[in-house]
């Protein structure tokens, strides 16, 4: 009786250690998603920042300074170091963009409760100015 | 149950005075003792012919048992708990439909089970080969009570987990999901309480 429950024991243990790194993914996996929460607090910081400068300074300028605004790390992709990819609309608005490493934005709370939209792996954060007053 | 020290040194010192059980009961019983307790103080002592009462043999208690069952019992509670944890996040992974992802908890239900499954093992086993070697273990008082710890851990948790499907049941929540979740708490604990009154049985018999 003992030895047939201890077998269970270790089956089921086993079974479930096995199941949740299937799920889950490795620690190389883990690293990704930490990056994906990273890039969309870079994001969240670069738009907030380009969003209070766009009307004071060029959008060249204001982008500038943004990025180099949030020490001690300066804003870039956290896996690759290269500058989020930054792009003024038509409009007179902007967008940045991440390229994401997860399928985690579908799933992740956190990163669906932010107004990042996706498309495909590259989520954007875009601002659209106010239409003038008539 | 305890006996009373000058309870346990009567009855020594009447059974060396030669006096019978049925009068040493007697004389018990007239003084106000309980008969449970006139059996457990007279049990103390076998029933076999010598010059002076043969002690039977009595729980042990020492610091070792303390250090090595507490651990053992509490690595076995908390890895349980972590199992049931692990499960019911893939449970809700696989089959919720929130779409969230609970990967943390996963990881870390995971580290839990990575740490503290081969040393439940490892102690368990060495308790085993003790145990086969010794029955006298069985005698250990904190073994004893941790096994029962265990016993009414496990008990509660089946009682609370009945109580909560047939809950969910009245409620109308009671679904797959639910069920899953629900035997893989019967499972756990029910494992639990079948391997430690197994045991329990097993060192009574010895």
């Amino acid at each position: 009786m003992n030895r047939v429950l201890f077998v269970f024991l270790i089956v089921g243990v086993g079974a479930a250690l096995i199941a949740g790194l299937l799920t889950v993914g490795g620690p190389g996996y883990a690293r990704m998603e930490k990056n994906d929460n990273q890039r969309v607090t870079d994001l969240n910081r670069l738009y907030g920042c380009l969003v209070n400068l766009v009307g004071d300074v060029s959008v060249e300028d204001a982008d500038e300074i943004c990025r180099n605004s949030s020490d001690p790390r300066d804003l870039r992709d956290p896996a690759t170091q290269d500058p989020y990819e930054y792009t003024q609309t038509p409009d007179g608005g902007f967008k940045v963009c991440a390229t994401f490493q997860t399928k985690n934005f579908e799933t992740n709370r956190y990163i669906r409760r932010q107004q990042i939209k996706f498309d495909g792996m590259q989520g954007c954060r875009s601002y659209i100015p106010p239409a003038p007053k008539s | 149950m305890a006996i009373s020290k000058d309870l346990s040194r009567f009855t020594r010192d009447a059974l060396i005075a030669g006096k019978s059980r049925a009068e040493i009961t007697q004389a018990l019983s007239a003084s106000g003792w309980a008969e449970s307790e006139v059996k457990d103080a007279l049990n103390a002592y076998a029933d076999t012919p010598f010059a002076i009462p043969v002690p039977r043999p009595q729980p042990t208690v020492s610091a070792r048992d303390f250090f090595v069952y507490t651990l053992t019992f509490g690595v076995m509670i908390f890895g349980a708990i972590y199992l049931v944890v692990l499960c019911n996040a893939l449970i809700d992974l696989w089959l919720g439909s929130s779409g969230y992802r609970p990967s943390r908890r996963i990881r870390w239900a995971m580290a839990v089970l990575i740490v503290a499954t081969p040393i439940f093992l490892w102690l368990n086993m060495r308790d085993r080969k003790a145990i086969a070697a010794d029955p006298a273990r069985y005698r250990s008082l904190i073994r004893r009570w941790l096994t029962y710890l265990t016993l009414l851990c496990a008990a509660s948790a089946l009682m609370t987990q009945m109580i909560v499907v047939i809950y969910s049941f009245l409620d109308g929540d009671f679904n797959l999901q639910f069920a899953l979740k629900a035997l893989v708490v019967f499972a756990v604990a029910g494992g639990v309480f079948s391997y430690y009154l197994s045991d329990i049985r097993k060192g009574d018999a010895a």
